[in-house]
């Protein structure tokens, strides 16, 4: 009876092998990667100008292999130069403590490294000035959690001064309005006033606090015999690309023939000449692959800045309403020019 | 020392045996056989991994290399289509801006004339910027100018923007081969960087474009680049840098990695630039598709001798199930059911034997039947033997007791008691007195004087040929229980030998009368008789 109980234990113990070896070879015929991480991003549009750049991140996003929906969820957030509302949406980015923040233009970008002071959270900007603010440590190493694609500097502004002094070689009195205390504008003076005095112009240095400034300026100017500008000059800063801002610049400019120029923008039925700036779309596609870096395991702070290119863009049609010429070489370079 | 007693083996089941025999069978034969595949396809694996990487290394090349030769094609064809250095510094400029527009890489452009002076300009940034970044040739570079041959500086990296940048120039040529001086072109790498970025290595391969002093011009990790790592330590480019300009591509190796890890990397040498392009893919991923292979080849391998071993349990079965039940019927069999009979069926060498058995059984029913019939038999003869001797045993029962009945009437007639007169009885004793035979005559002796009221006894010792010490001492017994009964015992016939042994014996013979004879003692009997009569 033992030898029969033995047997039976031994055979008991026969078939858990063999179970145990067809379990283990179904594990070892479908084994595979373990599921991939789901990112989570928040993207953050200080200014309806930039937005298309936070399309064209999520495609080249795509082409790099994070499929929204799939292993990439995005929280897509706009403001329009909104200051407190931007604050509010980085606050709930960090207590949501999304994988990384995206973020454009220089006043977001600032505000986001200030929200992720402290966190881990990485910050990629976008359409941003380093040159102030203190964003950045320097260009081949930001620093801290941050990198991103950055504006070419001063030469943007100084650029667009070249090609409206091509465009109106008389213009002497160059009127430029801004944001007034916008972090960004003051070294793009510095470097537009030695520009100026060298190209014999005088540079209408206009601050506003507001776009209501801006208009009531506007209006004591057409009232007043003498309007003190020969041209309008939109250096990068947010003010002037806000459509209000824009359509009195617009009005006022139509109604004096004055040449509009530096970002190319059209609102109320007005537009500019030309604009030397950036391709959103092309800069979404350049702050991609720091993401990608990123979620690779790169610290943001060692990545180098990508310097966003700026591309000349001519509204040839504006340009005849004023009767200006439109050199050759201006056409030639432009990569767009609209008739 | 105390060894533990061996576990007991038991003998496993033929299922049991059947299918760890299918089992091992298979998993032997299917592991040599995938072991066989695994190695062919490995090597399959390592020559396809080897000849893609050449291709996208080639690919990678003929991007890296295309990029630079797009921008010497443009400069070539301007200063072949027209006089660059010749015509008017209007049409220069528009010439110069014409180029620039469609051209992003290209930052600046400027024509130098015979004497390497710059005559006209182009810039992509403000000519603020231009000036402070003025395009600069060697003189060794304007000499190679000079001969007619286009030239691409070294790598450089731009201090504002960081950017790499690289300078390029065509001479320019009147119709009869005179050089009249050339077009420069400042061209921004980081466009170069993102094509060599969105080469695809596999998933976490990767490629990057280093000069032949080994330093690293594109590379994902930029900050690399941006500090002019010079990657010579890494196999692949310092093969690079030891081989010839136009050397054959590197045969794969397998070496540490720009990146540290172990990869499987190669190059392809550019012609111009002098620069050749690594492409790098982890060793990790690189044999992934393999390890992958032989997991699924040893789950497949498993599963089938797994299933090998189900079917060997299944065949096992179909042959033991008969064979099982043969034993439960000889088992059964054993335990006294003879007459079951075993199935036939299963495969024909068990079924031949469920019929031998059964064959084998009926005989030895048959068998025992027989000899069940001659035990019956045989136990009929022993029972009526049995009887016999019983009905025998019973008949000399029957005989011992007639035999002891006359025995003990032949005793009684052998210690008679004569009565002679009223008063007088005579007891003749004639042979051996034994003990028995003593009790009897002291038995008889009272019983007649107690019957008979006679006051005499005479016992007649003649004819008992030995009287010892036993028989004196029993026949003074009867003495002395006669007189107790008021008989007196007179003793006749004691012969000589007998008085010695009763006086040798130192016996009581004190109111013991004896006679020398019957006839004596019935004498003197009678004249006591008459005497009382008379008085």
């Amino acid at each position: 009876m033992q030898r029969s109980h033995y047997a039976q234990y031994r055979a008991r113990k026969l078939w858990a092998v063999l179970i145990g070896m067809i379990v283990a070879a179904m594990l070892l015929g479908s084994c595979g990667g373990s599921p991939a991480k789901t990112y989570h991003v928040g993207i953050l549009s200080g200014l309806d100008f930039f937005a298309p750049t936070a399309d064209s991140f999520k495609a080249k996003m795509a082409e790099l292999g994070y499929v929204e929906g799939q292993n990439i969820t995005y929280d897509m957030q706009k403001t329009n130069f909104d200051p407190a509302a931007e604050t509010q949406i980085l606050g709930k980015f960090v207590a949501d403590r999304v994988d990384l923040i995206f973020v454009f233009p220089t006043e977001v970008s600032l505000a986001a490294k200030q929200a992720t002071q402290g966190t881990n959270i990485p910050v990629v900007f976008a359409q941003a000035f380093i040159e102030q603010g203190g964003l950045v440590n320097s260009v081949r190493e930001p620093g801290g959690n941050v990198t991103g694609v950055r504006f070419a500097g001063a030469d943007l502004a100084i650029k667009r001064l070249e090609v409206l002094l091509e465009l109106a070689p008389m213009a002497h009195q160059i009127w430029v309005p801004y944001q007034q205390g916008y972090p960004n504008i003051p070294f793009q003076l510095e470097a537009l006033r030695p520009a100026a005095t060298a190209a014999g112009v005088t540079l209408v240095e206009a601050p506003f606090a507001s776009v209501a400034d801006l208009q009531a300026d506007l209006q004591a100017r057409a009232a007043a015999p003498d309007i003190g500008m020969d041209a309008i000059l939109m250096i990068p800063e947010p003010l002037t690309l806000t459509p209000d801002a824009f359509m009195a610049i617009g009005a006022f400019a139509a109604k004096h023939r004055l040449l509009v120029g530096g970002a190319l923008m059209s609102a109320g039925g007005h537009s500019s000449v030309f604009g030397v700036m950036v391709d959103n779309l092309a800069v979404g596609k350049q702050a991609a692959p720091l993401a990608d870096k990123i979620f690779k395991g790169a610290s943001a702070g060692t990545i180098p800045l990508a310097t966003a290119e700026s591309f000349l863009k001519i509204n040839y049609q504006a340009a005849q309403t004023l009767d200006l010429t439109v050199p050759d070489g201006l056409l030639r370079q432009a990569v767009e020019v609209i008739r | 020392m105390k060894f533990p007693s061996p576990k007991p083996r038991a003998a496993l089941s033929l299922t049991t045996t059947l299918a760890i025999a299918f089992f091992t069978l298979s998993a032997i034969v299917l592991l040599i056989s995938s072991g066989l595949q695994i190695i062919s396809n490995l090597q399959a694996q390592r020559a396809l991994v080897s000849s893609r990487q050449q291709l996208i290394a080639q690919d990678a090349a003929r991007t890296v290399s295309g990029f630079i030769q797009d921008k010497f094609s443009v400069l070539r064809t301007t200063v072949g289509l027209v006089d660059i250095v010749g015509t008017s510094p209007q049409e220069q400029k528009q010439i110069l801006d014409s180029l620039l527009g469609p051209q992003p890489a290209i930052r600046q452009l400027v024509v130098l004339n015979a004497r390497g002076l710059q005559v006209a300009q182009g810039s992509r940034i403000s000519l603020l910027s231009a000036k402070q970044s003025a395009i600069q040739l060697s003189g060794e570079q304007l000499g190679r100018l000079e001969q007619g041959k286009s030239i691409i500086s070294p790598v450089y990296i731009d201090p504002d923007s960081s950017e790499p940048l690289v300078l390029i120039a065509v001479p320019a040529s009147t119709a009869l081969g005179d050089y009249q001086g050339a077009l420069v072109a400042e061209v921004n790498l980081k466009f170069m960087w993102d094509l060599v970025d969105q080469i695809k290595v596999g998933e976490t391969g990767h490629a990057y474009v280093v000069d032949r002093q080994g330093t690293l011009i594109a590379f994902r990790d930029t900050a690399r680049v941006l500090r002019r790592e010079n990657v010579g330590q890494v196999q692949a480019v310092s093969t690079f840098i030891q081989s010839p300009a136009s050397g054959p591509a590197m045969e794969m190796a397998v070496y540490p990695g720009i990146a540290g890890a172990t990869v499987l990397g190669t190059f392809v040498a550019l012609e111009t630039p002098d620069w050749a392009v690594v492409t790098e893919l982890p060793s990790e991923e690189a044999n992934r598709a393999s390890y992958r292979q032989i997991v699924q080849s040893v789950g497949i391998t498993l599963t089938a001798a797994v299933v090998a071993g189900l079917l060997g349990v299944f065949v096992a079965r179909h042959l033991a199930v008969p064979l099982i039940s043969l034993t439960g019927t000889a088992t059964r069999i054993t335990a006294g059911e003879i007459n079951l009979q075993a199935s036939v069926g299963g495969p024909r060498e068990t079924a031949s034997l469920a019929t031998a058995f059964n064959s084998m059984t009926a005989q030895l029913r048959q068998t025992l039947g027989d000899l069940e019939q001659r035990v019956s038999e045989r136990t009929v003869d022993l029972r009526r033997a049995l009887d016999e001797v019983e009905q025998r045993a019973r008949e000399q029962e029957q005989l011992l007791a007639e035999n002891r009945q006359q025995r003990e009437t032949i005793r009684d007639m052998s210690v008679p008691v004569l009565p002679i007169s009223n008063s007088t009885l005579v007891m003749p004793l004639v042979g051996d007195l034994d003990s028995e035979r003593l009790l009897i005559v002291q038995k008889q002796a009272l019983q007649a004087i107690e019957g008979s009221q006679a006051r005499t006894l005479i016992l007649d010792i003649t004819g008992v040929a030995i009287v010892d010490s036993q028989v004196a001492q029993g026949l003074m017994a009867v003495v002395q229980a006669a007189r107790l009964l008021g008989a007196e015992v007179p003793l006749v016939g004691i012969r000589p030998e007998v008085a010695q042994a009763i006086v040798g014996l130192g016996l009581n013979l004190s109111g013991l009368r004896t006679y020398n004879n019957l006839q004596s003692a019935l004498s003197r009997q009678a004249a006591g008789e008459a005497r009382r009569a008379s008085a």
